[in-house]
C-alpha cells in the first residue's frame, strides 16, 4: 500500500503531507509553484480568497518553510513579496508523484 | 499534470496559462509590440525612425513598469512569472529583434544593391514575414491557452499573401503597409484591452486589500 508500512503504520517516505493536502493550502502552493512570486493581492484576486484566509494559510506555509515571505517598503508603501522556497518545490514534487502513485493505485 | 485531493483537481498547465492571461490582460504587451512593428515599417520610408525604434527598445522594459505600477499593480496584484527572471528578453522581443535586422538589412541593401534585387525583397517580404509572425501568435496561444491568438498570425498571413499578390507602383511600399497594418491591429488590441482592464478592474482600495497593506 503506497502509505503504509507492512506492520500496517504509516510510512514517512510515502505519507502525504498533510500541510499541502489541505484544499486551499494546495490551491496557494501549486499557484505559487507555477510563478515565480506574487503578491498578496494577485493572490487574492486569483485563488479568490479573502485576505484572512489567505493570511492564516500562509503563515502555516511559511512555518513550514515551504513558502517565503518578503516584506520591504517602496515609495513609503508596503510590498509583500511570496514565493515557493526551495524545500516548498520540493515537497510539493513530492506532494504530486505521492498522489499520482495513489490514483494510479486504485482499482478501476 | 493533473493533482487530485478529494474532489478538488488542479491542472497545472491551465494554472500557468490562466496565470499569465491574468498578468497580461493590461494590453500594454500587445501596445508595445505593435509600436514597434508600426516603427519598423516606418523605417522603411524614413531612416529617422531608427531613432525611433532604438528609443523603444531602450525605454519599453522601465515605462512600461511605471505604468503597471500605476495601471496594473493597484488592480490585480503583482506577479513575475517564470520566464521573467530566467530570460532577459522575452522570444516575442527576439522575433522583433531580428524583424528589426531584416528591415534594417532591406533598407540598406535598396541604397546599395542592383534595383532588381531590392523588387525580388520588397515583392517576398511581406509574404514571409506574414509566415514569420504566425510564431509569436502560436507562441501567446500556448502561453495563454487562448486559441483567439491565432487570429492575428492568420490576419497577417492573409495580409502578406495579398500584399504579395496585389501589384504596387513602388515595391517597398507593400513592405511599409505590411508592417503598418499588423502593427496597428495590435496597437488596437492592445488598447482596447486596457480600457476594458481598466473599466473591468477598479484600483483596489487599502480596506479591500485587508491589514496587510496597513502595516
Amino acid at each position: 500500500m503506497w502509505a503504509l508500512s507492512k506492520k500496517n503504520e504509516p510510512d514517512a517516505d510515502l505519507e502525504i503531507d498533510r500541510v499541502i493536502h489541505e484544499p486551499s493550502r494546495l490551491k496557494i502552493m501549486a499557484q505559487l509553484y507555477v510563478v515565480e512570486s506574487a503578491d498578496y493581492t494577485f493572490l487574492m484576486k486569483q485563488l479568490g480568497f479573502t485576505w484572512g484566509n489567505l493570511s492564516s494559510h500562509l503563515t502555516r506555509l511559511e512555518k513550514e518553510g515551504y513558502v517565503l515571505v518578503e516584506k520591504e517598503f517602496v515609495d513609503k508603501k508596503p510590498r509583500t513579496t511570496l514565493c515557493l522556497t526551495d524545500a516548498g518545490r520540493k515537497a510539493f514534487n513530492r506532494y504530486r508523484a505521492i498522489m499520482k502513485d495513489v490514483i494510479e493505485e486504485l482499482p478501476e | 499534470m493533473k493533482l487530485m485531493n478529494m474532489n478538488e483537481e488542479i491542472d497545472l498547465v491551465k494554472l500557468e496559462q490562466a496565470t499569465f492571461r491574468t498578468a497580461n490582460q493590461d494590453g500594454l504587451t500587445e501596445f508595445w509590440m505593435g509600436l514597434m512593428i508600426m516603427a519598423i515599417g516606418m523605417l522603411l520610408v524614413s531612416s529617422s525612425f531608427a531613432a525611433y525604434i532604438a528609443l523603444i527598445i531602450i525605454f519599453q522594459v522601465a515605462v512600461t513598469e511605471r505604468i503597471k505600477e500605476k495601471y496594473t499593480y493597484p488592480r490585480i496584484g503583482r506577479v513575475k512569472l517564470k520566464e521573467e527572471s530566467e530570460i532577459p528578453s522575452t522570444p516575442g522581443w527576439i522575433a522583433f529583434a531580428i524583424i528589426a535586422i531584416i528591415a534594417i538589412s532591406a533598407a540598406f541593401i535598396s541604397t546599395r544593391a542592383d534595383y532588381a534585387v531590392v523588387i525580388l525583397i520588397a515583392t517576398w517580404a511581406p509574404l514571409i514575414l506574414g509566415v514569420v509572425f504566425l510564431w509569436p501568435s502560436a507562441y501567446l496561444v500556448e502561453r495563454s491557452g487562448l486559441k483567439r491568438y491565432y487570429a492575428f498570425g492568420i490576419s497577417t498571413l492573409i495580409l502578406g499573401v495579398l500584399l504579395f499578390l496585389i501589384p504596387f507602383p513602388h515595391p517597398a511600399d507593400r513592405m511599409t503597409l505590411f508592417m503598418l497594418f499588423s502593427g496597428g491591429i495590435l496597437t488596437l488590441a492592445g488598447v482596447t484591452s486596457m480600457l476594458r482592464f481598466t473599466r473591468k478592474y477598479p484600483i483596489l482600495e487599502l480596506e479591500d486589500v485587508g491589514v496587510e497593506q496597513e502595516e
